[in-house]
């Protein structure tokens, strides 16, 4: 990272105060970036979720047999360093990619339900925790695909599932970000539906959305760039592969966050239902 | 009353009625050294490698005593703030505190000052036993220790104490789920007390596998952020929680 030659150069007396400078500068570049990035696949996102839902599934299916019949079809059956064991990378980066999306999503519709109680949006509370929770669901599930994929890949090319947490900063993030979303998880269903549960979720899905940029930033940057990275896209139809996966697997993903969505909203309309018919009966 | 009256006004209380009813202290102080005591009988000695006739020695307390020093923080702190909000839920003051006219976020800050204030208590002692039993002995090192133990604490009572107060009405009072919030949310945390290692206890503890040792103006300047973004996340949300 340039901040270590930058900073041996300076004196003892001046490092701290140009050191710290120079660290806030650049995470606030990251974030600037990061930021920027995350509202273009928010745009993109937002076009996707105004298509039918049936039409998203449908769109996401067929762009993921799409990315597999170029993986098939398309790229070199083998690469330089990794040999045929690479052709994994096509699903295993854009999972890594879209978890961290749809974590952001879950912290956004999180921050909008706890906001609700005093405002008038258009978007009720509860509406706002079951698009959060639907959110979450789907991202562990590209987190969880991303951590097996990689150790799979991992084992396949290097002889070990993973080179384990301890040695790896992007891997330890990913892994962390997967304990606080099971946590997430974990307090749903400690709690009885209810505003309550709405409540301390939302909390608790900012607080981990909040922690993301802190366990990407702070592990990247003072640890060691382990990850394993001989892979070298030189093709056209790799890089064109590895970005119409990408965006396939966008579109499956929230295809099935809004199908989770439409479950949990079933659920409510015959909650509301039986209680009626246990009233009405009364 | 002003906002900062209020906060000592509420510290002073919670402070008292520990002092009273020395609850939270002292059974944090005795599990966490009771965990101490178990990591010392595995780990306490160095270990004795033979290559021929060569002898390596290999300083194992030195190198995992940190891991069982933080471990042992971490997983009594969760002790002192699943009994942060005790009181208040005994004696039925949970629903007086939501009708009370004072700024709840400020009885928040009041919360999270005690409870580090225990923490940092615990923390000494624990410091304590770890120097006797890990023939720990670097004195010039305890100034850099006890910051970032202090900025350490700060970041974790200042998440935990927003977690107790929801997992306070839960059944059985939460404990699991608290734990279960915590940790994870604390894991980034704890990785980069452990990367500072060197400052604080004068041995890496991650070697070359992680990278090079953080300094500890950047874990500082890293952690006291964090800190900052859960105590402001705590300020605002806290009346929304108790409010329910």
């Amino acid at each position: 990272m340039p901040e270590h030659f930058l900073f041996a150069q300076f004196s003892k007396k001046t490092e701290i105060r140009k050191g710290t400078r120079i660290l806030v500068i650049e995470f606030i570049i990251s974030i600037g970036l990061g930021a920027v990035k995350v509202a273009l696949a928010m745009a993109l996102i937002w076009l996707i979720a105004i298509s039918p839902h049936q039409l998203n599934n449908l769109l996401g299916w067929i762009l993921v047999l799409v990315t597999l019949a170029f993986v098939g079809f398309w790229v070199p059956p083998e690469e330089k360093i990794l040999g045929s064991s690479y052709l994994i990378f096509f699903f295993h980066f854009p999972s890594a990619i879209n978890c961290m999306n749809l974590f952001v999503i879950g912290g956004v519709f999180s921050f909008l339900c706890l906001l609700n109680k005093n405002s008038s949006l258009k978007l009720s509370a509860t509406s706002c925790d079951l698009w959060a929770a639907s959110a979450i669901e789907v991202g562990m599930l590209a987190c969880t695909i991303t951590l097996v994929t990689g150790g799979i890949w991992g084992r396949a090319a290097w002889g070990e599932w993973d080179t384990w947490i301890i040695n790896d900063p992007r891997l330890m993030s990913v892994y962390f970000m997967w304990l606080t979303y099971a946590a997430y998880l974990a307090l749903r269903a400690s709690m009885d539906k209810g505003r309550r549960r709405e409540l301390y979720c939302a909390v608790f899905g900012l607080l981990a959305t909040l922690n993301v940029p802190i366990v990407y930033y702070a592990i990247r940057v003072f640890g060691k760039e382990n990850h394993p990275m001989s892979l070298t896209l030189d093709q056209t139809s790799m890089k064109t592969t590895q970005w119409v996966g990408a965006g396939a697997f966008l579109v499956l993903y929230i295809g099935l966050m809004r199908l989770r969505r439409n479950y949990y909203k079933s659920c409510e309309q015959t909650d509301r239902l039986q209680e009626d018919f246990n009233r009405a009966r009364i | 009353m002003t906002g900062a009256a209020l906060f000592f006004s509420l510290l002073r209380w919670d402070l008292l009625r520990e002092l009273r009813r020395r609850e939270i202290v002292p059974n944090m102080a005795l599990f966490a050294v009771l965990m101490l005591t178990i990591a010392q009988l595995g780990a306490g000695g160095d270990l004795v490698l033979f290559d021929g006739d060569k002898r390596i020695e290999i300083d194992i307390p030195g190198k995992v005593g940190p891991v069982f020093f933080w471990m042992a923080i971490v997983f009594t702190g969760t002790v002192g703030l699943s009994q942060s909000f005790a009181a208040e839920r005994e004696g039925g003051r949970l629903t007086g505190i939501q009708l009370a006219p004072i700024d709840l976020g400020v009885f928040y800050l009041a919360k999270v000052a005690a409870t580090w204030i225990y923490i940092m208590m615990m923390g000494i002692a624990l410091l304590g036993v770890y120097m006797l039993f890990f023939n720990f002995m670097r004195w010039d090192l305890l100034p850099s220790l006890l910051g970032a133990l202090a900025v350490f604490a700060l970041g974790y009572t200042g998440a935990g104490i927003i977690l107790s107060s929801m997992t306070t009405s839960l059944r059985g009072g939460g404990e699991i789920v608290l734990r279960i919030l915590i940790l994870p949310l604390m894991m980034p945390v704890v990785l980069l007390t452990l990367q500072v290692s060197e400052a604080t206890f004068g041995k890496e503890v991650f070697g070359e596998n992680l990278g090079p040792s953080l300094e500890l103006w950047k874990y500082m300047i890293t952690v006291l952020s964090l800190d900052a973004i859960y105590l402001t996340t705590g300020y605002l949300v806290f009346p929304k929680i108790v409010e329910e």
